[in-house]
């Protein structure tokens, strides 16, 4: 889709394409490192040229300080305050959204893991660099691969862990591992994210070790066993706790992204807590030191929670107060067992970001390479022009809701099996690995192995951790223990000593 | 008159009072029943030293306002923002402060609750100090997941590893004279159910200023509401300089030994201007305490008062049930039972939303305050003066 070919005289399909249209520009004909060195497109919604002053026009009385109607070259020219770009016109306009070509699905990789389009063209001199589109090389790639691989065998064991009834609860990332993994390798490790609750990849790549992971799972961890598992958090790892209602890291995202603003405007000074204290610890040198001149906050959530008034509040003021953030939407086509379908009308969750003012790029999820892409591009973008942008990676949850849910209840097994056999992104990226020469079979099957290892020795490490003191149930309600909360304190600690045979946790090292 | 008369008049409090008064033994076993050692130490009053700047004059609005400025010049970090507070605000409350400090300091939000207490707590949660402007209480419902879910849990759910300690929401409430039922509600008690939030109701300029320069300071979420009838007609020399009267601390606005009152918020004033008829007209002393915080409250002075007086009256503009109050009145019963010398009262909003015409109808004003004040004393007006002059010259002629 090239710029112009889908203006059409009757509909907003020209806007919504722009979104498309614009990324393919900055990577394709313009701009080798550049978001869009490209204007907006001219036209306007509307392609009549006739312009009136609309009823009553001319003589209108502008009203307070409603807008620029005294800086224009004719003053009686008369505009509405709400959409000063907007000209009059006699032709009747329906905002039609049937007409609307769907934005497109960018994509490096074939799902056999071939290189496709541009970035499979070799960089020619004459169209160098702007041609191609610079990919992760080797070592990124290689890195994602076996921290999606990580994810896939910690997914499965702890899905298994609670199968056997060891742990509570579980959410998969199955058939999501590259939208993940792929946004966390194009980030910066210091950025602070803020979860929905299926995106442990992020920490993953950050270091968080499976130990971690398995401790929150058992109730043990740094939360002290105060959230379901999977709700992790890690201000080393600038991973913002996850909290179960959806949506709400929206604009929490925009306000923390907000100080970063200021931060880097010199307005204010930020903790040093705000990122994490050590990127990653993994130690990747490039990523290890940040300041909030460059930084960002990126904002994960799926297709169920864009319909929540979160999402509206977050998009609207990240994009009315110049948030530096990025919203990526990872649309895996269920919320729990609504289908998109009963989601949403409109074309998916990109097409919401042009109503906001705010750049938008839709994405194959499950192609790891152009999910990269695609976030470092944002990134840099955000960077530079302290605005957000929404991404939309498009995906399929091959795994059930939770541990919870019983899928089979609401799609078909084939439904699921044909997305697992054709679009598979750790099959995809190994068979770009291999094809390149940089993996094979052997180290797979190696790999994986090791990483089973490690995870059950983590998994039965933790199962042997003492469990979580039950006193520490007050604890960080309030900065400081109210006195009331040490009255019930008390009162729980009277009652255990009464009662000892009716509790797990013994009294006698309890202190009050 | 004998005994038997004036219980014949409803006064047997007073007669069982006179007959315990004849001896000092009596009188140390009404003490000790009391639950309070004789001689016990009254709080003192909590007053707010001038100090060398001095005070100057202010309204409820410009007090706030003057908390806010000091709040922006001493932390660098804090930012003030919500619905049409660039301009001042629609109640003044922050009047000057963009110019002074700039826009990107102090602005205005895209209309939407929800975003901007969310929004609160993200930037509170990088560390930084959000102090952010609901325009009426009344529409801090679309924010309330936000509030109870998110701010409230937000250290608690991450074993304290995050926290959005430097949340302040500020909302106008309670009743204006003809705000109905949009303009006028008083929701403290949604968020006094939620542990991990603060929750404030302020009196008067003085008590603001002190109460909010805490509330920015806090380390926990700080629901802060003021009524907004207050704004302007509530006016006092307010010391200039920065202080700060903290949360969790109740305070005796007056002292008085036959009935405690308590209350918060503009219903403070009613009390005191109940508690003056009741003393003129029943010569009954009245003791009114502010809670000003609600969440944590200070449950110690308000037992120790009923201790000491016997009886209370528990009042707010809010409706009754499930009302802040029946937190208060379980509280005295739980902890002053054997005290208690009559039941404890409510004097509330009727369980009704808020009325626009009938308002006058609905407020717990000093007139149904007085009239619980006769009940919980069980006395008729007459027979009150008689038996208090009665029992006042038995006294003397004890001494």
């Amino acid at each position: 889709m090239l710029c112009g070919q889908a203006y059409d005289a009757h509909s907003l399909a020209a806007a919504a394409a722009m979104l498309a249209t614009r990324f393919e520009w900055r990577s394709g004909l313009r701009a080798a490192g550049r978001w869009s060195g490209a204007k907006p497109p001219r036209r306007h919604w509307s392609t009549s040229s006739s312009t009136t002053t609309g009823p009553g026009g001319a003589d209108a009385v502008p009203v307070s300080s409603a807008g620029s109607w005294e800086q224009e070259a004719e003053p009686k020219q008369f505009k509405y305050p709400g959409a000063q770009g907007s000209k009059f016109s006699a032709k009747f306009n329906v905002v039609q959204a049937k007409f609307r070509t769907p934005a497109s699905t960018f994509r490096v990789l074939s799902e056999a893991g071939d290189l496709v389009g541009s970035a499979a063209a070799p960089a020619s001199p004459e169209h160098a660099p702007s041609r191609h589109i610079a990919l992760a090389g080797r070592e990124t790639v290689s890195q994602m691969y076996k921290h999606m691989v990580q994810l896939r065998v910690m997914d499965e064991y702890l899905y298994s862990a609670q199968r056997q009834g060891r742990i509570s609860f579980y959410m998969t990332s199955a058939g999501e591992e590259a939208a993940v993994i792929g946004t966390a390798a194009a980030l910066k490790d210091t950025d602070p994210v803020f979860a929905q609750y299926r995106e442990q990849g992020v920490l993953l790549w950050r270091g968080f070790t499976f130990q971690e992971f398995c401790m929150q799972c058992f109730g043990k961890g740094a939360d002290k066993g105060r959230q379901m598992p999977v709700h992790y958090g890690s201000p080393e790892l600038a991973f913002h706790t996850v909290s179960s209602p959806l949506a709400t890291q929206l604009p929490q995202a925009s306000g923390a992204a907000y100080a970063l603003r200021l931060a880097r405007k010199g307005s204010i000074k930020l903790p040093a807590s705000t990122s994490g204290s050590n990127g990653s610890k993994k130690g990747r040198s490039a990523h290890s030191t940040a300041g909030p001149e460059d930084m960002i906050v990126t904002c994960f959530f799926g297709d169920g929670a864009a319909s929540e008034g979160d999402f509206h509040a977050g998009l609207n003021f990240s994009a009315t107060l110049g948030c530096p953030v990025l919203f990526v939407c990872r649309n895996n086509g269920f919320a729990i067992s609504t289908p998109t379908k009963e989601q949403y009308r409109g074309d998916g969750v990109v097409m919401r970001g042009l109503g906001y003012g705010m750049d938008a790029v839709r994405v194959d999820g499950n192609d790891a390479l152009a999910v990269e892409y695609t976030v470092r591009e944002a990134r840099k973008h955000i960077v530079e022009h302290q605005v957000p942008v929404l991404v939309e990676l498009m995906t399929y949850r091959v795994g059930h809701h939770s541990t919870s849910d019983d899928s089979s209840q609401y799609r078909e097994a084939n439904e699921m099996q044909f997305y697992n056999e054709r679009a598979d992104p750790l099959r995809r990226l190994r068979a770009y690995m291999q094809r390149s020469g940089w993996w094979d079979d052997e180290q797979d099957t190696q790999y994986m192995q090791d990483q089973k290892r490690e995870l059950l020795t983590a998994i039965k490490a933790a199962e042997k951790e003492p469990d979580t003191h039950p006193m520490t149930l007050f604890d960080d309600v309030y900065h400081e223990l109210p006195p009331s909360l040490v009255e019930q304190r008390k009162e729980l600690y009277n009652h255990l000593r009464s009662y000892p045979h009716v509790y797990k946790a013994a009294v006698h090292d309890m202190h009050v | 008159m004998t005994p038997d008369a004036m219980q014949a008049l409803g006064v047997r409090r007073l007669c069982k009072l006179a007959a315990q008064l004849q001896t000092p033994r009596a009188r140390q076993a009404r003490d000790w029943s009391r639950g309070c050692a004789t001689g016990l130490q009254q709080p003192p009053l909590l007053a707010v030293e001038p100090g060398e700047q001095g005070t100057k004059s202010m309204n409820l609005f410009q007090a706030i306002n003057d908390a806010l400025r000091l709040s922006l010049e001493t932390d660098p970090s804090a930012i003030i923002f919500g619905e049409d507070v660039a301009f001042g605000g629609v109640f003044r409350c922050t009047t000057g402060l963009r110019e002074k400090f700039g826009a990107d300091r102090v602005f205005n939000t895209p209309l939407s609750e929800q975003g901007i207490c969310g929004m609160a707590v993200g930037y509170a949660s990088s560390g930084c100090t959000a102090i952010a402007e609901i325009q009426f209480a009344d529409y801090i419902y679309p924010a309330f997941d936000q509030l109870t879910n998110e701010a409230a849990k937000f250290r608690y759910r991450s074993g304290g590893q995050y926290d959005c300690g430097g949340l302040v929401v500020r909302a106008p409430c309670g009743a204006v004279g003809h705000g109905g039922h949009y303009h006028s509600q008083s929701p403290e008690a949604y968020f006094t159910h939620t542990p991990g939030l603060k929750v404030v109701m302020v009196r008067d300029p003085i008590s603001a200023k002190g109460l909010l320069r805490s509330a920015v300071r806090c380390k926990d979420p700080v629901v802060f509401f003021e009524p907004k009838a207050l704004y302007r007609t509530s006016i006092a020399d307010v010391p200039v300089r920065d202080y700060e009267i903290p949360l969790g601390v109740g305070q005796i606005v007056r002292s008085g030994d036959d009935l405690t009152l308590v209350a918060w918020g503009n219903q403070v004033n009613v009390c005191l201007a109940v508690a003056e008829m009741a003393e003129q007209e029943l010569q009954a002393s009245c003791e009114v305490i502010d809670l000003m915080s609600l969440l944590p409250w200070d449950r110690d002075l308000v037992m120790n008062s009923v201790r000491k007086t016997g009886r209370a009256i528990v009042s707010h503009e809010a409706p009754r049930t499930s009302g802040f109050g029946a937190e208060i009145v379980a509280s005295i019963q739980e902890h002053c039972f054997y005290s208690l010398e009559a039941p404890v009262a409510r004097v509330t909003g009727w369980d009704t939303p808020f009325p626009l015409v009938h308002e006058a109808y609905y407020l717990p004003n000093k007139y149904r305050m007085f009239d619980s004040i006769k009940q919980v004393l069980g006395v008729h007006d007459d027979a009150r003066k008689f038996v208090k002059s009665v029992l006042r010259d038995h006294v003397v002629a004890q001494l």
